[in-house]
């Protein structure tokens, strides 16, 4: 026979809240998980109905569902278990899980529930999912401004010569001592749709313009930490592991955060391919800082990237991969840059794995 | 005093021809340099002189080389030429100068008013 006190202390021991009650739903065992679940101490619920416990609309139908099930012997949550909500002393509701089972004993029907609170991860969930769609929309934002402005900037240079060019032509028609009026005419026709290209380039300027980051002050660590786990989610089957090395969690850095992470997740998530089928799977994510600068680092134990690799690296549209969260190394970059800093590779070293570096300014402010 | 000289800053091989044969066929004077490092080294511009200096330069950005020229004794007009979004030029430009920016694409006017 094992002792009460021995009970009482293996149930205080529980890492889930263990509730006995009887067939009228009073409480008999409250233990401490349960404390800090609802917020009431035992003394204050022990003898009380169980449905002190829940949001009123369940507690007003408890006491019938248990003379239900009596009656009719027929389980709702009973030896199946459940997602129930319950209702804290504070009045805020908890989703919780619970099994319950039933004994007879000397002194009446009894149920014994264990409760898991749910709210942890339910939280996390909810902050990943967030994180995540977070950053497919701002994916596809930044991949068609970057887009934009990237055929903007090309055409921009040539679309410049031709003009002038063809100004100038025109000019030296004029002034010949015999003018060619048909050939003047039309030269004077190419200056008018070389303009009209050129204001559909500053149209398609304009609607990229309003990008600029929006920088507010951002957990630096916090901020890797998200990224990392955000990969996590796609590598749980291969063993590889994601570890940051930066825990200064008071450290905070002017930056637009979806931006940066999305350059850090793309970072991780190529790195994390890299060293997939390698026998040392790591990727290491460090932070070193000087006066001016932070330089966010991105290791891994992969192939590496040879010289050769290195130079059509930051092409833009290159990357292999149909995107779903990504974005590709040469978006990547020209984010950096829009925020004063910069992606570089670290030269090949034989043996080793690639590190990509990410530079941000520290307190230079990217907007004017 | 001699005539005046029109010097170009452009990376871009094709801008930095067109703009030159511009100004040539106007009977101007007109060097050109393909970065700041070589227009600092070999150029002397003087106080009626124009720099044209794209904003994006390799090597010394063209942001500091308009602080460096605008620095000089005697200092030119300096006319900054830039094909980036507007957010851009202004954080990148000296807050100390008040250098006009010429925007890409371009018509030949939009340089022949410095002139
Ligand atoms: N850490 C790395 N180690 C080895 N190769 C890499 C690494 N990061 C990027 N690469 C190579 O560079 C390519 C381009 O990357 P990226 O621009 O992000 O586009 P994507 O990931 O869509 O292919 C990758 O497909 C991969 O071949
Ligand atoms: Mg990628």
């Amino acid at each position: 026979m094992v002792s009460s006190s021995c009970l009482h202390s293996v149930l205080d021991t529980a890492v889930n809240g263990i509730i006995v009650i009887d067939d009228n739903g009073t409480i008999l065992i409250y233990n401490r998980a349960c404390e800090n679940m609802f917020g009431y101490k035992s003394a204050e619920v022990v003898g009380k109905n169980v449905n002190t416990l829940m949001p009123s609309a369940i507690a007003k139908q408890h006491d019938q569902f248990i003379r239900n099930y009596l009656k009719s012997g027929d389980p709702k949550v009973v030896g199946i278990g459940r997602e129930v909500v319950g209702r804290h002393k504070d009045g805020t509701e908890i989703p919780i899980e619970l099994s319950v089972g039933e004994a007879q004993t000397e002194s009446g029907h009894q149920f014994i529930g264990v409760l898991k609170d749910l709210r942890a991860t339910k939280e996390y969930e909810e902050r990943l999912r967030v994180l995540q769609s977070n950053l497919v929309t701002m994916t596809r934002v930044n991949a068609l401004d970057e887009m934009g402005a990237a055929i903007a900037h090309e055409v921009n240079q040539p679309l410049t010569a031709l003009m002038l060019y063809l100004q100038t032509a025109a000019r030296r028609a004029r002034a010949a001592d015999q003018p060619d009026d048909p050939m003047i005419s039309l030269m004077d026709k190419a200056v008018v749709e070389a303009e009209r290209a050129g204001q559909i380039i500053q149209r398609m300027r304009n609607f990229v313009e309003r990008q600029a980051p929006q920088c507010i002050g951002t957990g630096l660590a916090t901020l890797i930490d998200d990224c990392l786990e955000l990969v996590r989610v796609g590598h749980e089957a291969d063993d590889v592991e994601f570890i940051s090395t930066f825990v200064d969690y008071n450290y905070q850095l002017e930056l637009d955060s979806v931006q940066i992470q999305q350059i850090l997740v793309n970072l991780i998530r190529n790195a994390g391919e890299a060293v997939k089928d390698q026998p040392v799977k790591q990727v290491v994510v460090s932070v070193e800082r000087d006066d001016d600068n932070v330089f966010v680092k991105v290791m891994d134990t992969g192939p590496g990237l040879d010289e050769e690799a290195v130079s059509h690296l930051f092409k833009a549209f290159t990357g292999t991969k149909r995107r779903g969260l990504g974005i590709g190394l040469a978006i990547s970059r020209s984010i950096a840059q829009n925020h004063g800093g910069d992606l570089l590779v670290e030269p090949y070293e034989e043996g080793k794995g690639a590190t990509f570096t990410l530079r941000l300014p520290v307190n230079s402010k990217a907007t004017s | 005093m001699g005539f005046v000289v029109i010097y170009i800053v452009e990376d871009d091989v094709s801008v930095r021809d067109a703009i030159a044969r511009m100004f040539e066929s106007l009977e101007l004077s007109c060097t050109a340099f393909a970065d700041g490092e070589s227009f600092l080294s070999d150029a002397s511009p003087r106080i009626d002189d124009t720099v044209f200096v794209d904003l994006h330069l390799p090597g010394l950005a063209g942001s500091d080389l308009i602080e460096k020229v605008a620095a000089l004794d005697e200092a030119p007009q300096i006319v900054a030429i830039s094909g980036q979004p507007l957010w851009k030029i202004t954080r990148d430009l000296p807050k100390i100068t008040t250098t006009p920016v010429v925007r890409k694409p371009l018509k030949e006017q939009d340089l022949l008013v410095y002139v």
